[in-house]
Order: C-alpha cells, then structure tokens, then sequence
C-alpha cells in the first residue's frame, strides 16, 4: 500500500553569522539507473539533522549531475547516498560510506560521484530474476523491483514501475489459468495480486489516470472483500477515497472514509497495522469534511488524528495533524492560531507537507494583507510542485493535481500586485491542467465506475437485508399470532362470565387457570419457535452435507440399475444357441458386473461413514460438565477422525502416536464440545500432512502425535503434526470465524472460532506453535 | 455426436460408459469426461468444437459448474455449444441462475437416465 508519509528531516532556518558562499557539486552516476535528486547528509556548521534530505539535481553534459548550495564558511563533512535515514546505504562490506571532509573558504565545486556498488539493491533482485525458475518466486521479485521504482522517491521510474508489475501480473494470470484452483485460493496469492494491482493503481493515479486508479482498486475491493482481509479492505478503501479527493468528489470520499473507519472499529488495536490505517481513515474523513466546509466536524477528526498512538514516525504524523488543524482554523478565518500550528507542523515534516504548509502560509498572509509574503510562499510550493513532479508521483500523488490548485492563488497574488502578464500565465496554467485533470471524458468515466460498484455493493446490501427482513417479518407474526389468540381467549372469557355470573368466583379461578397455562403454552410454542430458527440456520449448514450423502446414494441406485440391465443382457445371451453365443461379451458384463458391485458397495459405506461422522458431530451438547476421562475421550476422537478419513479416502494414511498421563484421572468437562475441539484439531492434522504428502510424496512421511499432561493445576492436551505449518501472515487469523485455507467446500472456517469458544469456555487456553515447513502444534490447556 | 460430461465424482464415467453402452457402440454417441470446470475448459481450448454438448455438474470444488457455463457462453460465442446443468440441488436459485447464464436444459440428480437419453437423441436429430 501506498504511504504518502515518508519522513524525510528537511527545511532549513538559519541565521547568516558567517560569510556564505556557493558550493557547486558535480555528481557522476557510475550507476546504471540515472536520478533526478540525491540524498545528502552531512555535518557542519550551518547544517543540522534536518537539512538532511533528498536534493534535486540539474543535468550537464557527460552524464554529470549537479546540486548547487548556499553554504556558511568554515569546514564540513558530507556524503550522497540513494539511501535516507531509514535506510542507510552500506558498502559490499557492510560498512557504511564514509563522510567526506572539506573546508569552505570560498565558492567551491566539489566533485562527487555515485558508485556503482549502490545498484545492488536493485542489481540483486536483477539477478535474482534471471536466476529464478520458479513462477510464484518470481511473481515476489517482480513485485519488489515494482515497489522500488513505484514508492522509492529515489528510484521512482513509473514506465519501469509499471514494467514490473504488470510481467508479475501476467504470470499470476497465467498460474492462476493453468495450476488449479488451491494456488488461486491460497491467501498470499490473493494478497500479493491486490498489492501490485494496488502499485499500478497508485502509478496510474500519480499519473493523472484517476478513472483507472478507481477501477482497479475497486477490483482490490472485491478481492479484500472475498479475502475477508479486513485490514486490506480499509487500506483499500482509503486508496479508493483518496482517488474520489482527486476528483474532488467530497461525498464520496466521506462515505468510503467512514466505511473504513467502521470496520477498523472491529479490529485489533495492538495490530501494527492499525494506527497508520486508522490515521488514514480519518485523514479521509477529515479531508471531506475540510473541503465540504464543515469545518467542525473536520476540526474534530484532525484532533483525533493528533492523538493516535503507536504510529511509525510520530513526529512527522502530529506535524501531518498540525498541517490539517492549521488549514482549517486558517479556514475558520483564525488566523494566528493558525500560523501556530502552520509552525508546529514544519517540524519534522517531509517535503510533502512542507509545500502544503507553503500553501497554507500564502493563503493566510494574503487574507492578512501580506501580499509579498503571500507570493513567496505560494510560488515557494509551486516551485516545489513543478520541479519535483517524480517525489510527488512516488507518494502516489500527481503533480498537476497540486499545482491546479495553487496556480489561480499565484495568479490572484500578481494580479495583485499588477503583474497583469504572470497573473494571465498562471490563471491559464490552471485552466489548462484543470480541463487536463477532470475532462468530461474523466468525470464519465468516474461515474460509471461509481454507479457499477454502489449498485453491487446494492445488491450485497439487498441480500443481507432480504435475509434478515425474513427473519423480522417471522418473528413479527408469531407476536401478532400470540397477540390474537391472547384475545381470542379472553374475548371467550368475558362471554362465558356474562353467561354464567352465578358460578363466577369459581369460574374465574378455573379461568385464571386456564390463561395461565394458555400463556405458558404460548410461552413454549415461542420457544420452540425460536429452536425451529436456529435449527433452519442448522439446516442451511448441513445442505452440504446431504448433498455428500446424496451422491454416494445416487451411485448406488444407478449402478444397481445398471446391473440390472447387465444380467438381463446376459440372460438374452445365454438363451441364444451355443454357436451364437459371445463368450467375450458375456466376459465383459460379467466383469462390469463385478465392479459395479464394488462400486456400489464402495459407495454404500461412504454413505454409512458420513452418516455416523454427522451423528456423531450433532449429537446434542448437553452443555453439562462431567467428570471425563480426557485420555479416553481424545483416544476416540483420535481413531474416530482416522477412520472418517480413511473412510473418505483410501489412499489417505499416517503414522498416529499417543502419549497420555496416566496420572490425569477424571476432569470436569463438557465431553461432547471437548470432543468437537479434538475432532477438529485431529482433522486439521491429517488434512495438513495429506496436503504435504500430495506434494513431498514417498521422502514423507506423515504423523500426527497426541499428548496429554499434568501440570499444576492444569492438564494440557496437544496436537502435533508435521505437515506444512502456518504461514506467518496467516497464524493472527486462524481463530477468527470463517476463516479457511481450505478450498471451497472443504471446510466452513468455523472449526478454530468454534473451539476457541469452548475451549475459552471451560476457561481455558488454546495456543498454536508453527514454523512453516516443519509442522503446527496445536495445545490446549484447561484447569482441572 | 461428441458429448462431454463434467463432475468431479469420477465414477460418473463408469455410469455413463455402462448407460450409453448401446448408443456408444453404435457410433451415436461419443464421451469425453472432465473432473473439474477448470479441466473442461482446458478440453474445450484445445478442441473447440470438440464437444457438441456439455453436460455439467454444478456443485464442484473449484470452478463451480454455474461458473463454467458463464465461461463457455462467454467465450465460444459461434455457436456456443450446448450446455446442460445437472445439480442435486434442484431448487430456484441454481434454477435461475442457470438459466440466466444461457444453460440449455437443467436436470436434478439422481438424474432419470432414459429422460437423459431421450433429450440427447432429440437433440441429434
């Protein structure tokens, strides 16, 4: 995903105590990949840590470069590197480059040159390339070289960009047409696809192409959406709100910023992806909220944005916060409270916010009657906007964007002034890029875009809603059915106590009764009702079951049939003289005979297995905790998911080793939800080692170990196998509901949730250890 | 008459190899099996008119059958070729959905094998 924050100490104050002079520096690229700026840092005497920062360089002949500075007498030390401060560039060696000392007494050219060892960042995935067979490692490669040059200010080269990305794109399709479809459903696959559709939707928006931008990221929605990622989903939204602010589109960009502010709130706080996207997030509402002029309710975001917690760079995220506060009390027309925080966020920004800010301070000094001042600082970001087209384009930003915006304030600022001629150049500046920016053509295809996806998100919507009205609506007529025989029985009341007003005392309590008993029938009926409920939901979830029951059971009435018509067929031919008979046809009925009665009897038991598995798995918690023999139980479970297995697939097999403390004796558990929590655990084993086996074949063999102890006042049971593990990317998730890896079909996703539940239940623990490649090993821990 | 039958229960072909016993040696009929859609749609790349008729299961892992007929509809436009759905779950849903990716015929499981039979002879003439 694209950061726009990159921190980068910049901007210089200073004071001239000393005499200043000119320091040309002449670069050589000895490189194979050419800039257009260079990261300096140095140390003397009018330089701090934060002058240190990427420079723009100005071509000469001979692939020579340079970079002019204004610097102070007196000595200093410098270096160019392609690194920033969060990266710094190392030698082959692993050294640092080391500083270049030089004393300045007067204007000075220094010659510099960038060697050739600092490709390697780049020369290495090169290689890497060129040496990779392997499709899915590639797809990686490819990916890294597209990130380079897309997000890395000083490599960002957006046709190599796109090169890469799209040479990973096309070898992603071309797996994804040939392997089948357990690749296409594993979980790194669908997330490195929405990280390079992701780059080259950030190039296409850095390069203007907002319409493409939109799509594709709509696509990453769907994708996230199918995902159930839902971190990748609220980045995505927020890379899709950022490209309605380009079309200034401010009630979208609100909406799809609420949208992933709503699901962040459902989220892991301790997640070290959370704080960035919760700024961001709210960094989209509040732009809305600025630009829609509802500037408390931005005030109020931007605040919020100022006080998140555990963000990566915290400086330069509360001088980003200072930057919005600024805008809009300069907005709410306060204006020194606005210089103030326009001060504060100059600290510790990037060049990003610093052209921002420069904005910022020109409005509000023109508003303030400081017109020169006004003019320096918006020509100060326009410059910046002009000349550094490709940082801006390697925050995912387009230049022209920005400077559309600045230009009429320039224009303004001249014409001010009485600068008629620059007023008229920068006034038709703006028109220009605007009509560039948002042509017709644009703001069609932004709609169309924009209609399709609100009416599939509609129709999602309708579904969701339909299911639940069906509830509502049920749950209504049983109040209402209840509410009429309620009156139905005291209209029948009344009548009777008119009719018999002798006999009332006794009759009323009669009556009394009656309604009571009434009431309470009803009360079951409700009940029952609300069982039935939860039974049809059941009933939803075991349609793929009787769907695996149906299939065997079809086998075996077809192939009975078959066999029918095979013995009648033979009959006929055993009725046909002794010369006419064809002793080769009635072999080969005779033999299809033999293996459809194998076949039939093949699916028979299938029918039988999956008929005990789901007696078994249904078979009513009681929810009442026994005293249980945990040895006893797990052992069952233990044979009765090898068996299932087994039954499912005969060529399924593996090496089962127990190792139970004798010294346990009987704990107090629900034994039918602790034996869920085993048989699912069991099932996950051997679908892991069968899964390795598949690949690895004969050099593997497959195991799955059970143990249980004693401990203090804890016993632990677990479940080891030594199949593939659990990607690290995907350990955080295995808990949550309907989370699966399994192909579709295969499994619900609720196995883990379901046995967290119980597990948490009985209050205990339930922990996983993997390394991918070594196997997982499931522990669960219950008190005694 | 080239028929090619899609459903990841490999014992389908079997049955129909017995069903078709008749026809399949009287050169009326031909069978070509596939296990998945995806292996279906590899058969049809490489023989595009291979197949005059497909007939699909719905319920698969992977590429579900609905998915396969959108697919074939999508991409061999002239003339597309047959399709028939075969599901266990007759109801609405699959029922319209099918129909409305251009499904041709729509059978439940267990499938009536001389109904089967009939329609595929209609459908040779």
């Amino acid at each position: 995903m694209k950061t726009i924050i990159c921190f980068i100490f910049a901007a210089f104050y200073f004071v001239p105590l000393h005499a200043q002079y000119k320091v040309t520096f002449i670069v050589k690229e000895k490189t194979a990949i050419h800039h257009d700026s260079i990261y300096v840092t140095g140390t003397f005497n009018n330089w701090d840590s934060t002058s240190n920062r990427n420079y723009l360089m100005h071509s000469l002949p001979n692939n020579e470069k340079t970079i002019v500075l204004d610097l102070k007498e007196g000595p200093m030390k410098y270096k160019f590197t392609r690194g920033t401060w969060l990266n710094v560039e190392k030698k082959e060696d692993g050294s640092e480059v080391a500083d270049r000392a030089v004393a300045i007494m007067r204007d000075t050219t220094l010659i510099d040159s960038i060697e050739r060892w600092r490709d390697e960042m780049l020369i290495d995935k090169w290689y890497a390339l060129v040496n990779e067979k392997e499709d899915t490692s590639r797809i990686k490669i490819l990916t890294d070289l597209a990130t380079a040059y897309a997000f890395q200010t000083e490599y960002f080269n957006a046709d190599s960009a796109l090169f890469y990305a799209q040479t990973a794109l096309q070898l992603q399709q071309k797996i994804m047409s040939s392997a089948h479809q357990k690749i296409e459903m594993h979980l790194g696959y669908i997330n490195q696809l929405i990280s390079l559709q992701e780059i080259v939707a950030s190039l296409m928006h850095s390069l203007g192409n907002y319409p493409k931008a939109l799509e594709l990221r709509f696509e990453n929605l769907k994708l996230a959406e199918k995902e159930r990622d839902r971190f990748i989903m609220a980045q995505v939204l927020e890379s899709i709100s950022n490209d309605y602010v380009s079309m200034k589109d401010y009630r979208h960009v609100l909406s799809y910023g609420k949208l992933s502010d709503s699901i962040l709130q459902n989220l892991n706080p301790a997640d070290p992806r959370f704080p960035e996207t919760k700024w961001n997030a709210y960094a989209a509402i509040e732009n809305a909220f600025f630009n829609m002029q509802e500037l408390d309710s931005a005030l109020y975001y931007a605040n919020k944005m100022a006080v998140i917690k555990s963000l990566p760079f915290p400086l330069g995220y509360l001088a980003s916060a200072n930057g919005l506060l600024a805008d809009i009390y300069a907005e709410k027309g306060e204006n020194k409270t606005a210089i103030g925080y326009y001060k504060l966020a100059i600290l510790n920004s990037n060049d990003y916010w610093i052209a921002k800010v420069d904005a910022g301070l020109a409005r509000v000094f023109q508003k303030e009657g400081h017109l020169d001042s006004a003019l320096l600082y918006a020509k100060s970001a326009l410059t910046f906007y002009q000349t550094q087209t490709k940082t801006v384009q390697s925050w995912g930003e387009n230049s022209n964007y920005f400077i559309a915006e600045i230009s009429p304030l320039v224009a303004e600022l001249y014409k001010a002034n009485g600068q008629l001629d620059s007023a008229y150049k920068y006034l038709h500046l703006s028109v220009v890029l605007k009509d560039s920016l948002y042509n017709t053509d644009k703001v069609r295809q932004f709609q169309t875009l924009t209609f399709n996806e609100s009416s599939r998100r509609q129709q999602l919507e309708q579904q969701s809603k339909e299911a639940k009205q069906d509830y509502d609506n049920r749950v209504r007529m049983y109040g209402f059915i209840s509410i009429i025989t309620g009156m139905l029985i005291f209209a029948f009341i009344l009548y009777r106590n008119n009719k018999q007003k002798q006999k009332a005392n006794i009759l009323l309590q009669a009556q009394k009764q009656e309604i009571e008993t009434t009431l309470s029938e009803l009360k079951n009926t409700q009940t029952q009702l609300v069982q039935s409920e939860k039974m049809a939901s059941l009933g939803e979830l075991t349609a793929g079951i009787a769907h695996e029951i149906q299939n065997p059971l079809n086998f075996v009435n077809n192939f009975s049939e078959v066999n029918k018509d095979l013995i009648e067929e033979l009959n006929a031919e055993r009725l046909k003289p002794n010369t006419e008979r064809d002793e080769q046809l009635e072999k080969e009925l005779l033999n299809d005979l033999k293996e459809n009665e194998e076949k039939i009897n093949f699916h028979g038991k299938r029918a039988d297995a999956i008929v005990k598995g789901m007696l078994q798995h249904s078979r009513a918690s009681k929810g009442i905790k026994e005293p249980t023999n945990i040895n006893v139980l797990a052992d069952e479970y233990f044979r009765l998911a090898y068996h299932g297995l087994r039954a499912k697939d005969k060529t399924f097999n593996a090496e089962m080793k127990t190792d139970f403390d004798d010294s346990i004796g009987k704990i107090n558990i629900v034994p039918q939800d602790i034996g869920r929590v085993l048989l699912n655990l069991y099932n996950n084993g051997f679908y892991a080692v069968s899964e390795r086996k598949k690949v690895e074949g004969e050099g593997y063999s497959p195991l799955l170990s059970l143990q249980t102890m004693k401990s203090g006042n804890n016993i632990t049971i677990t479940v080891k196998d030594n199949g593939n593990g659990i990607p690290q990317n995907v350990v955080g998730k295995i808990f949550q509901p309907f989370f699966t890896t399994k192909p579709t079909g295969q499994g619900t996703g609720l196995g883990l949730s379901l046995s967290y539940d119980i597990v948490k239940a009985h209050g205990g623990e339930i922990k996983v250890e993997t390394k991918e490649g070594e196997g997982t090993a499931f522990i669960i821990q219950l008190p005694v | 008459m080239k028929i090619l039958v899609v459903d990841d229960e490999e014992d389908v072909q079997a049955l129909f190899l017995q069903k078709f016993r008749k026809e399949i040696k009287g050169y009326e009929m031909e069978f070509v099996f596939a296990f998945s859609g995806e292996e279906a749609l590899q058969y049809l790349q490489t023989n595009e008119h291979g197949a005059v008729l497909i007939l699909s299961d719905i319920n698969m892992p992977g590429m579900s059958g609905l998915e396969l007929l959108r697919l074939i509809k999508e991409r061999y436009e002239k003339p597309p070729p047959r399709v028939m759905m075969i599901t266990a779950y007759g109801d609405d849903e699959n029922y319209n959905q099918a129909m409305k990716l251009g499904a041709d015929d729509f059978l439940t499981k267990p499938v009536d094998f001389v109904a089967l039979k009939e329609k595929l002879k209609a459908k040779l003439v």
